[in-house]
């Protein structure tokens, strides 16, 4: 594959993450990630001080799926929809396995009878791993969000 | 709308609320004079968050800005973040190191303890201008508060009267509070930042509050982590203002009397990945797993599990307050407890899987009382005393919290 086949391979997986999302299927987001993949939502604060503490940590599959078990059977918040959008890649470093990429982030939030809010932006720090049949699955997403404040809680995974 | 009746002593009814107490302007100014900078000790930081000499950080007391800076000498200050010459808020950076500071508009430059240090064409220019004769330096310095800074953990207080920091925590909570801080070194590990929509004083309720632990947080209540038949405690000191709820976890699982009424129990929930609750019990801990300790008015020390964290509250009007999580470990902690902490805050800050909720439902609180005013809030649970107790089936906390808030108040 050319630097740009797998350009937009990334594009086209993130309208994926994005759509899992968005839509509520968060069991597909899980299955974006490699069995052991890395996924954190980090405030830039941290992530610029070299400070390890993450709003949300999952190493692995387990731990993003139990992420999602919480949003969808035990976690109280109020109904809101979420929007993710994602600029395409800049990337760094290509390999026949591997994809090392940075994206820009935005996603809204809207609350019932809300206008819609600027839930965070920031940048997706990426691994993407190339598996033998070509699928394309994040071996670590860091997303770093630069907002100072979270407007109350972070439900929905960044 | 009569505020001043919302602060007048209620012997008769310790147990209501006026609604209004948590949207009033009125009562919100009359707060930050009295409460927040009157006497009392308020949290501004970790002195592991300022480490070397000229090391600085700027926080919140009220809605006041503030630096706290560690001196040359190691002496930790907190100084107004507010120029004496035209009130220039001259700090932006929220953190940083620096020899001395000097106000971005017209350069006056202070020392680290807030002392003039330097005011440009104070002689004039060509026997031109300059200051009067009679301009003293010292007295244009920065305003600087009382200090106390406790093993590692820095308070700070705009009156001067205030009682020593040890008599305003009281030998009991003295002895919670340095069951954590004891004089070990701390490890910084982070800061979680959110914006909360309610009333401040409902999240010193929130933390005060057992009942609601072991009914709306379903992620504790199924894990075992706070459950209503747990052995557990509400200490509180002399004034009520300050508490401790303390508790001993149990095994989790399903014990009918305390799950039939907790509609939210889900039985069977079980994690696929069980290393977010791979607890180890710490020495330091004794018997209890979980030390909840509100200090009135502005801070929360949380001891959950290996989880470790100050949560400051920054009051923003009456119907705000951002809530700063700074979280910490030991500085002798091994790579292992430190992984494990960090994957215990899970549970913690804006995404926790109990934290979150609490959140959620102040800011539901505040959409319900700000709406309707002239109502009150009912907190009888365990009758109508501010004692403290053996169980947490008791909302004795809250109710001993708004005596002391009224004895202000009024």
């Amino acid at each position: 594959m050319s630097t740009a086949q797998r350009m937009i391979e990334v594009i086209a997986r993130n309208a994926d993450y994005a759509a899992a999302i968005d839509a509520g299927k968060l069991t597909q987001w899980v299955e974006m990630f490699t069995q052991d993949g890395l996924y954190l939502a980090q405030p830039r604060e941290n992530a610029d001080r070299g400070l390890p503490l993450a709003t949300i940590r999952c190493e692995g599959r387990g731990m993003l799926a139990d992420r999602v078990h919480a949003i969808e059977k035990t976690m109280v918040f109020a109904p809101r929809y979420v929007r993710h959008l994602i600029s395409a890649p800049q990337v760094f470093n290509i390999s026949a396995t591997e994809i090392h990429c940075v994206s820009n982030f935005l996603v809204t939030q809207t609350l019932t009878m809300q206008p819609t809010q600027i839930m965070a932006c920031g940048e997706y720090r990426d691994r993407w791993q190339i598996a033998e049949n070509g699928a394309h699955l994040l071996a670590v997403r860091i997303a770093v969000f630069d907002s100072e404040l979270v407007p109350n809680s972070l439900i929905y995974p960044l | 709308m009569n505020s001043p009746i919302h602060w007048a002593p209620r012997p008769d009814a310790s147990h209501k609320i006026p609604n209004a107490i948590y949207s009033d302007p009125e009562t919100f100014n009359r707060e930050m004079t009295r409460i927040f900078y009157g006497p009392h000790w308020c949290y501004v930081g970790l002195e592991c968050e300022i480490p070397n000499a000229g090391d600085f950080k700027t926080t919140h007391i009220g809605e006041r800005p503030v630096v706290v800076v560690r001196n040359h000498d190691g002496k930790v200050h907190v100084v107004e973040n507010r120029c004496a010459h035209k009130g220039v808020k001259f700090c932006q950076t929220p953190h940083g190191n620096t020899q001395f500071f000097r106000c971005p508009y017209h350069q006056w430059n202070y020392r680290l303890d807030g002392t003039l240090r330097g005011v440009p064409f104070r002689q004039g220019v060509n026997g031109q201008g300059g200051m009067p004769p009679e301009f003293k330096m010292e007295e244009h310095g920065l305003n600087a508060l009382t200090v106390t800074v406790h093993n590692g953990v820095i308070f700070a207080c705009f009156d001067h009267a205030v009682a020593p920091f040890s008599d305003y925590l009281g030998g009991l909570m003295k002895g919670y509070f340095e069951r954590t801080f004891d004089g070990r070194k701390l490890k910084l590990l982070g800061y979680n930042r959110q914006r909360i929509s309610g009333n401040w004083k409902l999240m010193q309720e929130n933390i005060k509050d057992p009942y609601h632990a072991s009914l709306l947080h379903v992620f504790f209540i199924t894990f075992g982590l706070f459950r209503a038949d747990q052995k557990s405690a509400i200490e509180m000191d002399e004034r009520g203002r300050h508490a401790v709820l303390v508790s001993r976890r149990n095994s989790g699982g399903d014990n009918a009397e305390v799950t039939k009424d907790a509609g939210s129990f889900k039985e069977g929930l079980k994690l696929a990945d069980p290393r977010i609750m791979d607890v180890v019990h710490e020495p330091w801990w004794g018997e209890p797993t979980v030390v909840m300790q509100t200090i009135f008015p502005s801070v929360i020390l949380q001891q959950q599990i290996n989880s470790l964290s100050t949560r400051q509250i920054i009051p923003v009007g009456p119907d705000a307050f951002d809530f700063v999580w700074t979280h910490f470990g030991f500085e002798d902690d091994s790579e292992e407890m430190t992984t494990r902490r960090l994957r215990q805050a899970n549970l913690f800050g804006p995404a926790g899987y109990v934290s979150g909720d609490d959140g959620e439902v102040i800011e539901f609180s505040q959409q319900g009382t700000s709406a309707y005013p002239d109502g009150e809030c009912t907190v009888a649970l365990d009758g109508y005393g501010t004692h403290n107790t053996q169980h947490m089936v008791t909302e004795t906390a809250i109710r001993a919290m708004y005596n002391y808030w009224r004895e202000v108040m009024q």
